[in-house]
């Protein structure tokens, strides 16, 4: 698969709009300063990169992954798991929650790729729920509702990472983020995103031209899961302690999560950021209304959904084809931009 | 000569109902066969078995002498076959480049040699003009012919193509078959469903007759037009 990435070129305009937005976000929480600002925007990189990774599977191969949150699971236990009993450090904790979710995700995306929408959907579903209940009941290893404490990241050369410094774990959750894009990027830019758009366009039409569906979706899944496991083990080490509650782990976080990549927008990756800004932004601004928050965000949701059918980055794009069109471009020339 | 493509025996059911019957024929390389029949005798469900997409109940399908029976698309298409559908199955999200782009991702070709291959094939089949237009923009016709496009850039030893001439301008009728007379001259097998009775003599000059799921003849067409058999056929779906 490497000879299909040949094609990638870097940097474009699109990237170079991502960096610079991804500078901004280095910026604002250290000018701000305090610890409220920066764990807000360590919300907002989090819920983006997961809504980036659900939009990954959904936007490109249509693979809808309601048990995102079981992924997520999966690398918080596996780094948090393997730092108590192997001794590991929390960064290498990383690689061990991706993989251990990789894994999760091969096993799944070879039983179930070959099927389509809502059976994917379901399975994947099972898995979190399986999952999650195994945690549970695992109670001697994993101290099941009771709660699993986790440390928080160690000194890394001679700097320091304590968690009563959320910029600090901001900054480590950024270079997390800006990793993982660059490669999401990459992949959906090279070939092999031009096979998924394929794949998504017409799967048949495609696997007669000798591309091997599967193999495809099986890549992009299993990317997906290693990358939401490898944040999950971040969260681990971040929040402290690791409950399987629906809230974290079940079906309420892959809501959140699946919310976030619609209204920001499918089949961009970027949307997400949109989406991530504004639901957690919206979440921390109604924090004084109570229950009545709730209220005002599903019914904003409503109204988003019904508005902007494709989410605010499908309306930037026609904002964008309108402009075009009226500058004189033929609106009908290629402007559909991915990533 | 041995046969190109070798269709031994097959049978198709769905759900008990016989769509194809003891279908045996053959194809040798650089030549047309027009695959005719009344709607619903099993024309495209042959395709489909040969391509992988349909699975035989039995019989067998052979490529070369190899058997590529109930393999998947995506390895028919690998070992040679390149196919179009009777409504053109392009990717009407992308470029016409981009199309043509997608079915060279196993090639193994540098970016330079791609795109060289995409622009050749674009002036052959004169979508040049055209080339960074959203697909979705495209009327059918043009789209036809991007997609039998599509299927030539895979380099396959047999064609097979589901309706070229339907929906399709009188020009690039000319042109497709212009194209696929080069093709074939250079050795690749072409099998071509056609209810275009006016184009079809002009590409091929054999044709096999179904009619409910059975070969009921194969022949040149001059002799296949007076066979009261086969206008009963026509004239009673």
């Amino acid at each position: 698969m490497t000879s299909l990435f040949k094609n990638f070129r870097f940097p474009d305009r699109r990237a170079l709009v991502i960096c610079a937005l991804l500078a901004g976000l280095a910026a604002i929480p250290s000018l701000v300063g305090g610890r409220y600002i920066p764990a807000v925007f360590t919300s907002i990189l989090l819920f983006f990169i997961l809504g980036a990774l659900f939009d990954f599977m959904l936007g490109y191969l249509r693979i809808v992954n309601f048990g995102i949150a079981g992924f997520l699971c999966a690398g918080a236990y596996g780094s948090a798991l393997s730092v108590q009993y192997f001794h590991i450090t929390p960064w290498t904790g990383l690689l061990v929650g991706g993989l251990a979710s990789a894994v999760i995700g091969l096993i799944t995306g070879v039983l179930t790729l070959r099927l389509r929408g809502i059976y994917i959907g379901l399975t994947t579903l099972f898995v979190m729920e399986t999952l999650r209940f195994a945690i549970s009941n695992a109670r001697e290893v994993t101290r099941g509702a009771s709660g699993l404490t986790v440390g928080g990241f160690t000194p890394l050369f001679g700097m320091p990472f304590p968690r009563s410094e959320p910029i600090t774990y901001y900054y480590i959750i950024l270079a997390l983020v800006i990793v993982t894009y660059a490669v999401l990027y990459a992949i959906v830019r090279s070939r092999i995103g031009l096979v998924f758009k394929a794949i998504r366009d017409d799967e048949l039409g495609t696997s007669v031209l000798g591309i091997h569906v599967v193999r495809y979706k099986l890549f992009n899944f299993v990317v997906a899961s290693f990358f939401v496991g490898v944040f999950g083990a971040f969260y681990a080490h971040y929040i402290g302690i690791l409950v399987p509650t629906a809230e974290e782990f079940g079906i309420q976080r892959t809501v959140e999560i699946l919310t976030i990549a619609y209204v920001g927008g499918r089949g961009t990756l970027w949307g997400s950021l949109l989406g991530a800004l504004f639901l957690v932004g919206m979440q921390e601004v109604l924090r004084d209304l109570q229950e009545w928050r709730l209220v005002i965000y599903g019914l904003s949701l409503i109204l988003i959904i019904t508005v902007f059918p494709s989410g605010f980055a499908g309306a930037l794009r026609q904002l964008g084809e309108r402009f075009s069109s009226r500058a004189g471009k033929g609106a009908h020339i290629s402007t559909k931009g991915d990533a | 000569m041995t046969a190109l493509l070798t269709v031994d025996h097959v049978n198709k059911s769905f759900q008990g109902v016989r769509t194809l019957t003891d279908v045996t024929f053959d194809l040798e390389p650089g030549r047309i066969l027009g695959l005719i029949g009344p709607n619903g005798a099993g024309k495209t469900t042959m395709f489909n078995v040969i391509s992988g997409i349909y699975s035989a109940d039995s019989g067998r399908v052979l490529l070369d002498g190899r058997d590529i029976t109930n393999r998947s698309p995506a390895r028919i298409a690998g070992y040679g076959v390149g196919r179009t559908f009777q409504v053109a199955r392009t990717f009407n999200d992308m470029t016409v480049a981009e199309n043509l782009r997608v079915a060279l991702v196993n090639a193994g070709l540098s970016g330079r040699e791609e795109r060289q291959r995409i622009a050749a094939m674009l002036d052959r089949v004169g979508l040049t003009g055209v080339r960074d237009l959203m697909v979705s923009a495209l009327p059918d016709g043009q789209k036809k012919l991007l997609e039998a496009a599509r299927a030539m850039m895979t380099s396959p030893r047999l064609l097979i193509l589901d309706e070229p001439f339907g929906g399709v301008s009188a020009e690039v009728i000319d042109l497709l078959i212009s194209i696929i007379r080069g093709l074939v001259r250079e050795g690749v097998g072409c099998l071509v469903i056609s209810h275009d009775i006016v184009s079809l003599p002009r590409l091929c000059e054999e044709v096999l007759v179904l009619v409910e799921g059975k070969v009921m003849t194969r022949g040149a067409i001059s002799e296949i037009r007076n066979d009261a058999r086969i206008v009963d056929a026509y004239l009673g779906a």
